[in-house]
């Protein structure tokens, strides 16, 4: 018999002071502080013509903290505040003086200029078998049949940094000038202009602080700002002695990535375990608790936040070095923290295990009630042993974090760019119909096999077609991306980032060219089980049935299945991913294992592999947009499935059904990570029995096979209320995908999704 | 942009093969839980020969196994399913014979004789080495009108407190591993409405919190293992 009150937690509340903080958390956004900062960038690239990019960068860079808003209220507990300067998208090479990047493309990559970039630097021309093959995959990337990102979503070394603090990075840097060579010595400058930068940015909140806490006339608020001025007076140069000192080091430094042209999920990772040792000397030395702790952390969590749609991921958790789980007083006190804020971020992200203790259950399954999407579980057991075979070193595997939404790293090591591509499985799937036209857009792409449709005499010779074709849009995009790789220590290196990680300053290298340990890059696929559904129903109803044939089918698509009902119902009704049923779910596992391996193959200009992802972010709606009707009987611009997960709402047998589904698939290939997504309504999780059902779903389902899962619990009549009555839900937070998010602010096609997604509300 | 509606077909005959099929899909889950198939109804006990076939061959496959029973059937049905049972799940309604009889049109005689005998023949069966079912959860629903707040009585609570004194009386308590007080609950109302026929409970609200306290704190000072979920 289980224990009574297992599932009981302690109630969270926020102190009065961190309720201050929070209710002033955004006044500080500033955006007149964008194009300031581009402008700077612009004026010092101007003025060093003769240096490479990361050193005007690194000039830019500087001048920029030293002329900056900086930010400290006198009611603060931490100093500092962080927005994004970039959005989606790199800085361009060649800048206008009137470039405004407020105005920037909305959330969308500047790809015709990225192209035409590349080409130039590989000196590529029309009529170059590069040349095309560039402008398809840019065309390609316009209308979502590809997705390409040289994003953030890194894993900073804010270890390094605690650990030597910036003036012990500034003498390794002056260590590494004396012995520098010609290719090297600007890197290792630009990294040493970038760390005496920081020391100096980090003593003007130093000024700050003491010239308010003199003026304060509140004994509380003036206490804590003489506390912050003496905090930052030590962790200028120095490395931290306190918490405090810990927390507003990392803070600072989240702060300065973010002026650093790498928007997008900058992640923590293991936040728990890294702040640990200086939380247990505090409280050791009598100067610290429990509750003092958890003020601090909420008022980093309120940092964390204000840094709008920034998609900060700090993972928790995890076993240790000798296996065992790792848990310990900041854990609880992160888990906490976030239950007590329900913002959008950080995103929390638990390394689960099998041996976690039922008190971490407790109080991850009390998150979970709250909506908010957190935590995603990601397992020990199978992401441990995955990621040894991307050749990280054994030690290095017991220290994976995640970044972004669910991809894998390891912490101050990895370059992982793994948002670098994604592909449109449906999409291709279509093109097979119309000679390689995209239906919505018009656009051409050149198949490997132009085929006629009426030359096709069997499932297997269809179903082989489709995979081959895949491939090659595998291939094509692979290449193209590595055609990319090059350009980006080029045109845009992150010399402070760089200073952060382990072996840049060593190697006199930038991140972007391979200059830490590990350097890989990340492909996803999107749709897999409308693929999957696509080839069943094409399977059953054209090949078994023979009720329609190959050019009918075309026929319905290009007519959005308008005229064609029965054709479609034909379709909607065939098997489909998440209900147990082996036929259709082993399509989706051959499928993704046959791109696994060709991934397996390929590695980047870099010296490292491709991993591939089963997530999507928010591209599933995105792409679904984009996508003409397809197969399986989808309507043109719906949604595409979420991850890996079954076509929204066609999952009809219930949670084990979708999980029994999901695990014919080989999981253990999702280096770059994966999102299975379910979906349980708020009043199922009020029972205790209820709760050992998800409990014992999630043992189940890692011990057999799964690598993630991730929970949305929020009742669909709110999500309709929302989608009506915006302003009444202003805070409503909920799971996309691989990241929660504010629901009001969502695309209408992700809120549509996110509600046409099954709901269990009896297991 | 819809996909279009589908028939609905509720029930379907299975051979016991296809049957064990299609639930050892959930066996990693029973494995995990520590749970396993329960059979319910309906009466399941109105088939006890064909249902001891089934859950002997699930039982070949080491599955734990849980019969829900109204308990209103002859004895030799439970002796038909004993040997491959892990639990039973009883229904206990009503004390009163008449008051049973009001809700459910017939007696609750053979209900009330069973169980003490179901409890002595488990616990017979553990004791005498071998191994015998873990025991019985007896479950009573709380129905306003019909074994709450019954018409022209003024302890709200009567019938309630007469099937608490009941359990507490009960031979062989050890195999009394529980007892769940189960508030009404209007889930059935659909159904009805799929059958085409009226539902005779509409007007019924589910009872209050307070109130299933109150009967909760009346098993336990009856030494009974009670619990509200």
């Amino acid at each position: 018999m289980r224990v009574s009150g297992r599932w009981e937690v302690p109630a969270v509340e926020c102190s009065q002071r961190i309720a201050r903080i929070r209710d002033h958390r955004i006044e500080d956004h500033d955006r007149s502080q964008i194009p300031h900062r581009d402008k700077v960038y612009a004026e010092e690239i101007a003025k060093y013509p003769d240096e490479i990019k990361a050193v005007q960068f690194a000039r830019g860079f500087s001048r920029f903290l030293m002329e900056k808003k900086i930010h400290l209220n006198e009611w603060d507990l931490l100093a500092g505040f962080a927005y994004r300067y970039t959005y989606n998208t790199t800085l361009p090479v060649d800048m206008p003086s009137d470039y405004d990047p407020r105005f920037r493309p909305e959330g969308d990559v500047e790809t015709i200029r990225e192209t035409k970039e590349c080409e130039e630097y590989h000196g590529l021309k029309e009529g170059d078998a590069d040349y095309e093959n560039m402008e398809e995959f840019s065309r390609g990337i316009l209308i979502w049949l590809f997705k390409h990102w040289e994003s953030g979503h890194i894993l900073p070394g804010y270890r390094r940094v605690i650990k030597s603090g910036f003036g012990g990075l500034i003498k390794e840097a002056k260590d590494a000038l004396a012995t520098a060579d010609e290719q090297q010595r600007p890197y290792v400058e630009a990294m040493l202009i970038c760390a005496e930068a920081a020391a100096a940015y980090i003593h003007r909140f130093e000024e700050k602080a003491a010239r308010m806490a003199e003026a304060s006339e509140v004994p509380e608020y003036k206490a804590q700002l003489e506390k912050i001025a003496a905090s930052c007076g030590r962790i200028a140069e120095g490395s931290p002695e306190t918490f405090q000192d810990a927390v507003q080091l990392i803070w600072f430094v989240q702060e300065m990535l973010y002026v650093e042209n790498d928007p997008a999920s900058i992640s923590l990772g293991r936040l728990d375990q890294t702040l640990y040792p200086y939380y247990k000397a505090d409280l050791e030395k009598g100067i610290l608790t429990y509750e003092e702790a958890s003020d601090i952390i909420d008022a980093l969590w309120i940092k964390f936040s204000a840094n709008l749609h920034a998609y900060q991921n700090v993972t928790i958790g995890g076993t240790d070095a000798n296996g065992d789980y790792a848990d310990n007083d900041l854990t609880y006190i992160m888990l906490q923290a976030t239950r007590r804020l329900r913002f959008d971020q950080p995103l929390i992200s638990l390394r689960y295990s099998d041996n976690m203790p039922d008190r971490m259950w407790a109080e991850c399954m009390a998150l979970l009630k709250t909506g908010t999407g957190f935590p995603a579980f990601f397992y020990d057991g199978a992401i441990i042993p995955s990621k040894l075979k991307m050749d990280i070193s054994e030690e290095d595997t017991k220290e994976y974090a995640m970044i972004g939404c669910v991809e894998t790293g390891t912490p101050e090591k990895e370059y992982a760019k793994t948002e670098v591509l994604r592909i449109n499985m449906p999409m291709i799937l279509q093109l097979l119909f119309t000679h390689g036209e995209e239906l919505l857009s018009g656009e051409r792409f050149r198949l490997k096999e132009d085929r006629d449709l009426g030359s096709i005499t069997s499932f297997e010779e269809f179903y082989d077609w489709y995979k081959s074709e895949l491939l090659h849009f595998g291939d094509l995009s692979m290449h193209c991306v590595n055609l990319l790789d090059p350009t980006v220590i080029y045109y845009y290196p992150t010399p402070f980032l760089s200073l952060t990680m382990e072996g840049c300053l060593q190697k006199g290298l930038d991140v972007t060219g391979g200059g830490t340990v590990y350097n890989n890059s990340g492909v996803s696929l999107c749709g897999e089980s409308n693929a999957a559904d696509g080839l069943m129903a094409l399977k059953k109803v054209v090949f078994e049935e023979k009720r329609y044939t190959l050019e009918e089918v075309a026929q319905a698509l290009r007519d959005n299945f308008v005229g064609h009902t029965e054709l479609q119902n034909a379709l909607v009704s065939a098997p489909k991913v998440g209900n147990d049923i082996d036929e259709v779910d082993l399509i989706m596992a051959d499928l993704v294992a046959a791109f696994a391996e060709l991934v397996d193959g390929y590695r980047n200009p870099r010296g490292g592999k491709f991993q591939l992802g089963l997530y999507t972010v928010e591209d599933h709606s995105k792409m679904g947009v984009y996508t003409a009707a397809t197969p399986e009987g989808r309507p043109a611009k719906l949604s595409l499935a979420n991850g890996l997960c079954p076509e929204q709402g066609l999952d009809k047998v219930g949670p084990t059904a979708v999980v029994n589904s999901i695990l014919k698939t080989d999981l253990s290939v999702a280096t770059n990570g994966m999102v299975l997504d379910l979906k349980f309504t708020p009043s199922f999780l009020e029972k205790d029995s209820h709760m050992d059902a998800v409990r014992s779903l999630i043992e189940a389902y890692c011990q057999n096979g799964g690598m993630e899962v991730q929970f949305n619990v929020v009742d669909r009549a709110t999500l309709i209320d929302a989608q009506q009555h915006p302003e009444k839900h202003q805070d409503l937070v909920v799971r996309v995908s691989g990241f929660s998010a504010y629901f009001t602010t969502l695309m209408k096609a992700t809120q549509d999704e996110i509600i046409a997604r099954t709901e269990y509300a009896n297991m | 942009m819809d996909r279009g509606q589908g028939k609905e077909t509720c029930g379907v005959w299975m051979e016991p093969e296809e049957l064990l099929t299609e639930l050892s899909k959930d066996r990693i889950y029973y494995r995990s839980s520590g749970g396993g198939i329960t059979f319910s109804g309906g009466e399941p006990l109105l088939q006890a020969d064909a249902l001891a076939q089934m859950m002997q061959l699930l039982k070949e496959s080491g599955y734990s196994i849980c019969v829900d029973t109204a308990g209103n059937v002859p004895f030799t049905a439970f002796e038909k399913v004993l040997p491959y049972t892990d639990l039973f799940l009883y229904d206990i309604k009503a004390f009163r014979d008449s008051v049973h009889r009001r809700g459910t049109g017939v007696g609750n005689h053979r209900i009330i004789e069973n169980l003490p005998q179901l409890l002595a023949r488990i616990h017979a069966d553990n004791a005498g080495g071998r191994q015998g079912a873990a025991g019985v959860w007896v479950r009573v629903p709380v129905i306003p009108g019909y074994n709450l707040d019954l018409d022209g009585e003024t302890d709200r609570l009567g019938e309630l407190r007469a099937v608490a004194s009941y359990l507490a009386s009960l031979p062989c308590r050890e195999s009394l591993l529980r007892v769940q007080p189960l508030p009404y609950h209007a889930y059935g109302v659909g159904k009805y409405k799929m059958l085409g026929l009226d539902c005779p409970t509409t007007a019924l609200s589910p009872p209050e919190e307070t109130v299933m306290s109150e009967f909760l704190q009346l098993l336990l000072r009856e030494g009974l293992p009670a619990d509200l979920d």
